[in-house]
């Protein structure tokens, strides 16, 4: 399935005196805090958005793996937080996604001022209100 | 006419195919530039609570008055100095033999202490299984720190930030070596997101070369991966073009390909590895796109422990078990001491 989201920045916390910008996926988010700490990263508000990426989710879940590998006696990082590409997928019905294309879609047609950066939530509310005023 | 399978098992019996015993050929590694570079100059860890630290020179406060006649002057309090503070990894890889294994690859051991002798069992090794081994061992072990030497160190918990952290996409965030990126004077330059022109790209260049001139920084190396190399080179030939006049019965020897590329004099270092994310995937941006300006003469610092980096470990054998382990070790960390004489660019 293919997904579309904005990269955004974080800061990694390394010990007292380093923190370090990345510039990840909202998904990462939560392997990172399975590598390094629940604490371990910063989220950055003032950053101007950066680009979009678009990936197919089954090479999106490769990548994790095989980037936060970790060492070969643990568990992999991502297989912890998403045990299967199955898991992975399921993540997106309320982060982005193909659900959410098809929402934007169906809120525009009603006149909706959707955009990429609405929830699924907030587009179905504003979905059924608007067809309730139809 | 190829033989028939009745053929050739017959002539099994009476001869065997004629392997090579050459040493084996390299198929698959790579250079790893900034290692080899970094490496002849690498400082000594030499202990200490926390990693290592490198003094820098921050500000002057500088207190300058102009007076005249009775009008009084005053004096300052000052804290020019302060030190960024880096920290260091371990790093292990090792395999294990089976005495097994080893002698149907014609190794014999034998826990005898003394001379050891050639046996007949080296007629059947095509080439040393022992050395090849610690071939693999040695190049395995290159190829992982230098990938450790560029990545930003988020892959693993025990990964301590490379050059992609310490001259970052975007210097002025976080916390690099203990200062604040958000001190202008600790930021190093970026420029991103430039045009496959020559215009763009030799212009990001020259600034770059100034803005790292104007706090007496220079830059020693320039590293790039094949996407840059090659929009440069494309952009330069592009716009620049030579004629040749010869006359009838001459003949012209024409090389065409680009010897090497230059900036100020230094020569811009293909890095094998940007062109396969380190055996990643891609970031957001590919490494391959990206190009690296650093000064590694006293700028980018490798601390390593002069007694235990890439070091041959020999683990004791299990009680129950007739195995060999072997191991390399190391201990290392990048520093920096400074920032500003370094910087990034990188295509779009």
């Amino acid at each position: 399935m293919k997904v579309t989201l904005p990269y955004q920045m974080v800061l990694l916390v390394r010990g007292e005196g380093s923190k370090i910008p990345l510039v990840v996926l909202p998904h990462e988010i939560d392997i990172l805090h399975m590598v390094h700490g629940e604490d371990s990263i910063i989220a950055i508000n003032d950053t101007p958005p950066i680009k979009e990426c678009t990936f197919d989710t089954a090479d999106e879940y490769a990548r994790l793996e095989q980037y936060y590998c970790g060492n070969i006696n643990v568990k992999n990082p991502t297989k912890s937080v998403f045990h299967t590409l199955a898991d992975f997928e399921a993540a997106f019905d309320t982060i982005g996604g193909a659900d959410k294309a098809a929402l934007i879609e169906e809120a525009k047609a009603l006149g909706i001022p959707a955009t990429k950066n609405w929830g699924v939530e907030k587009l179905q509310t504003a979905i059924n209100e608007a067809k309730v005023i139809v | 006419m190829a033989l028939n399978a009745v053929e050739i098992a017959k002539i099994g019996k009476v001869a065997i195919t004629a392997y090579g015993k050459n040493k084996p050929v390299d198929q698959i590694n790579v250079e790893r530039p900034l290692l080899d570079a970094l490496l002849p100059k690498a400082k000594d860890i030499v202990g200490g609570v926390d990693g290592f630290t490198i003094n820098i020179h921050k500000s002057n406060d500088a207190n300058g008055q102009l007076w005249s006649g009775n009008s009084k002057v005053t004096y300052n309090s000052r804290n020019p100095n302060d030190f960024s503070k880096w920290d260091w990894m371990n790093h292990h890889d090792g395999f294990v033999l089976n005495e097994d294994e080893l002698k149907r690859a014609g190794i014999c051991v034998t826990d005898d202490i003394g001379k050891s002798t050639a046996n007949r069992g080296e007629a059947i090794a095509l080439t040393n299984m022992i050395v090849s081994q610690f071939t693999a061992l040695e190049e395995g072990v290159k190829d992982h720190i230098h990938s450790l030497l560029w990545l930003n160190g988020s892959q693993n918990a025990n990964a301590q930030p490379g050059i992609d952290s310490i001259v970052s996409m975007s210097p002025a965030v976080g916390t690099v070596g203990n200062i604040a990126a958000s001190n202008a004077y600790w930021q190093n330059f970026a420029s991103t997101g430039l045009a496959s022109t020559q215009a763009a790209l030799l212009g990001a260049l020259e600034t770059t070369k100034r803005n790292i001139q104007r706090t007496k920084g220079r830059f020693t190396h320039i590293f790039c991966g094949g996407s840059f190399y090659d929009a440069l080179r494309n952009a330069v030939l592009a716009s620049n073009t030579t004629q040749i006049t010869y006359g009838s019965g001459s003949k012209l020897s024409i090389d065409m390909a680009t010897d090497t590329l230059k900036f100020d004099g230094i020569q811009m270092i293909y890095v094998p590895d940007f062109d396969t994310n380190f055996g990643l995937a891609a970031p957001a941006i590919p490494w391959t796109k990206r190009c690296y300006i650093l000064n590694l003469a006293n700028g980018i610092e490798l601390h390593r422990d002069s007694l235990d980096f890439m070091k041959m470990r020999y683990p004791g054998r299990p009680i129950d078990q007739y195995t060999y382990h072997f191991g390399m070790t190391s201990k290392f960390g990048l520093g920096c001491s400074k920032r500003n004489s370094n910087a990034v660019l990188s295509i779009a």
